[in-house]
């Protein structure tokens, strides 16, 4: 598991340092436009906190993460974020919605958020009468990410990075999950700053 | 022009700029996560019989943090009580004292939980007690109301149990405890009608041979029992007498001598009996004095000399002593608390410390083991 876990932060951190050396480079196509609503989707890590429920380690989850964001205001707005993480024998879910805070500058958008919801965990243990366990709970969390604008429509989410309390199966979880995909604006809602 | 360009290379100066400084945060965002994170532990089997299941917790070894795995506690057959483990932590056997069967889980080499495995095997009347030899190769059930032992071979990839040949074997009736010494060799059962230690040569076959000099007097009340892990001494409590009974295990014939100074005076009631990984020293539970007696135990001649911090180490009701299998600590189950206390091994004088950590179950405890 660490093993897995070093390669996966080492593939990570080359994949962040070649796009942050590409950045430069890139389109210098400037987007004015302030969009009201974002959509993101992408791949998202998650450190889960399976001692919590006896496994020895933390097991180290891949899944999926989407949000879609609302922009009441130029930095503040409304963010709904549904997230599942699989491992071996395991899955967990997040459905959770909360304030966004965002800060634009150029073509970068750096946002902080608060979430709250619901977590559904479900652990695969054979037994006679079933074939797994399941278990909802309460979950809030907070964190936040840098998303880089490639066009009007289309930005790239570098990373969103949350820190994630659940309670399931009668006991706390604090997980960490790392997310990293695109993002589709549309609508509009006023014209950024220029640095 | 050239304005043009100097804004555009500020520009890329200060997404180089910024950049960095996000690869730096990102960076010390990653190295929040605490690689190689997993700590050794080791998983804990609980029988619960009044829900007919079998708890499991992870038992964390830098501080003997209790934790229940999920699913725990898990069904097994109707009032399960004894049950053992195997020595590769594969399998774990739960004997069912009303169905008289034996269950076999297969335990999960992730989180530590257990999946039964059908059909239940066929036991003796109310299976009692249960001790696996350290090959993990046969399996021994002691049944308290047939008064006989059943000897199981174990395949080692299924765990699945075949009762060998002239399997069950007769012993005295009433019988309270089974141990079987660590060579396997030997098998000593602890009978409370004759306050007697019923010893059997086992074969490799796993058949029981009843030792010459069988059976060895014990004190009044004698009910539980523990071999040291050299297989030099063998400890027997007698919860009347208030005593330990200290024996030399000649360890040819397996025959016990009770060593000079022997029985040694212990609290109230004693009911549950182990030393520490090293033989050096002897825990005695004491049900009625609600405490644990310690003694160091003299390599060569058994004798017991109780530890000067006596008696300071309270637990309510013991009526079984479980040791960890690094040393570190040492388990008492309650039988009245519905809990398992923690106490952790002073392995310089072999004093205990209760820990404060304790696992706790909904019903009354039936028995415990821990993995390797």
């Amino acid at each position: 598991m660490t093993r897995n876990f070093s390669g996966s932060v080492r593939l990570v951190s080359l994949s962040l340092f070649l796009f942050l050396l590409l950045i430069p480079s890139a389109s210098l196509l400037h987007a004015q436009e302030v969009p009201r609503y974002d959509i993101f989707g992408g791949y998202a890590y998650r450190w889960f906190d399976a001692p919590s429920i006896g496994y020895p380690g933390h097991s180290n989850l891949s899944g999926f993460n989407i949000d879609a964001t609302g922009y009441i205001f130029m930095k503040l707005g409304v963010t709904i974020d549904a997230s599942g993480d699989y491992g071996s024998q395991l899955q967990v879910y997040n459905f959770m919605f909360g304030p966004q805070y965002t800060l634009r500058r150029d073509r970068s958008k750096f946002y902080v958020h608060g979430l709250f919801g619901k977590a559904q965990n479900r652990v695969d243990i054979p037994q006679p009468t079933r074939s797994h366990f399941e278990s909802v709970g309460k979950s809030y969390g907070g964190g936040g990410g840098f998303d880089y604008d490639y066009s009007d429509r289309w930005s790239i989410r570098v990373f969103q990075a949350d820190f994630i309390h659940s309670n399931t199966f009668g006991t706390a979880q604090n997980d960490v999950r790392v997310s990293t995909g695109v993002v589709y604006h549309f609508g509009h809602l006023g014209h950024k700053r220029k640095l | 022009m050239e304005k043009r360009q100097h804004e555009s290379d500020s520009s890329s100066a200060r997404s180089l700029s910024a950049s960095t400084r996000l690869l730096i945060f990102f960076s010390l965002l990653l190295s929040l996560f605490p690689i190689g994170c997993s700590s050794g532990s080791h998983t804990a089997y609980i029988t619960v019989p009044e829900e007919n299941g079998v708890s499991a917790y992870r038992i964390k070894n830098s501080t003997g943090a209790f934790t229940q795995i999920v699913g725990s506690p898990y069904l097994a057959g109707n009032s399960p009580g004894p049950l053992a483990v195997s020595p590769s932590n594969q399998f774990v056997w739960v004997g069912n004292r009303v169905d008289n069967t034996i269950s076999l889980f297969k335990i999960d080499g992730i989180n530590g939980s257990l999946t039964e495995v059908f059909p239940r095997t066929t036991a003796g009347l109310s299976p009692f007690a249960m001790v696996v030899n350290s090959s993990g190769s046969l399996l021994f059930v002691a049944n308290e109301v047939s008064a006989n032992i059943s000897v199981y071979s174990i395949n080692s990839g299924t765990g699945v149990l075949t009762a060998i040949s002239g399997s069950p074997f007769s012993t005295f009736p009433n019988p309270v405890q089974m141990v079987l010494s660590p060579s396997g060799k030997f098998l000593y059962v602890v009978n409370n009608t004759l306050d007697a230690v019923f010893g059997y040569a086992v074969a490799s076959s796993g058949s029981l041979t009843p030792m010459t000099a069988s059976p060895f007097t014990a004190g009044v009340g004698a009910s539980s029992m523990a071999v040291d892990p050299n297989e030099k001494f063998a400890y027997v409590v007698n919860a009347t007498d208030n005593t330990v009974s200290i024996f030399s295990l000649d360890s040819s014939t397996g025959a016990l001598t009770e060593v000079s100074g022997s029985p040694f005076a212990t609290g109230t009631t004693p009911l549950a009996v182990t030393t520490d990984t090293t033989g050096a020293y002897l825990y005695v539970g004491n049900e009625g004095s609600n405490n644990i007696s310690e003694f160091s135990i003299d390599s060569t001649t058994g004798f017991a000399t109780e530890l000067t911090d006596q008696p300071t180490t309270t637990t309510t009701t013991p009526v079984q002593l479980v040791t960890d299998p690094d040393g570190t600590y040492i388990y008492a189950v309650s039988g009245t608390t519905r809990t398992v206390s923690g106490f952790t091994v002073d392995t310089t004088t072999g004093a205990l410390t209760d820990n404060g950590q304790t696992a706790s179950s909904a019903v009354s405890i039936g028995s415990m083991v821990v993995t390797k």
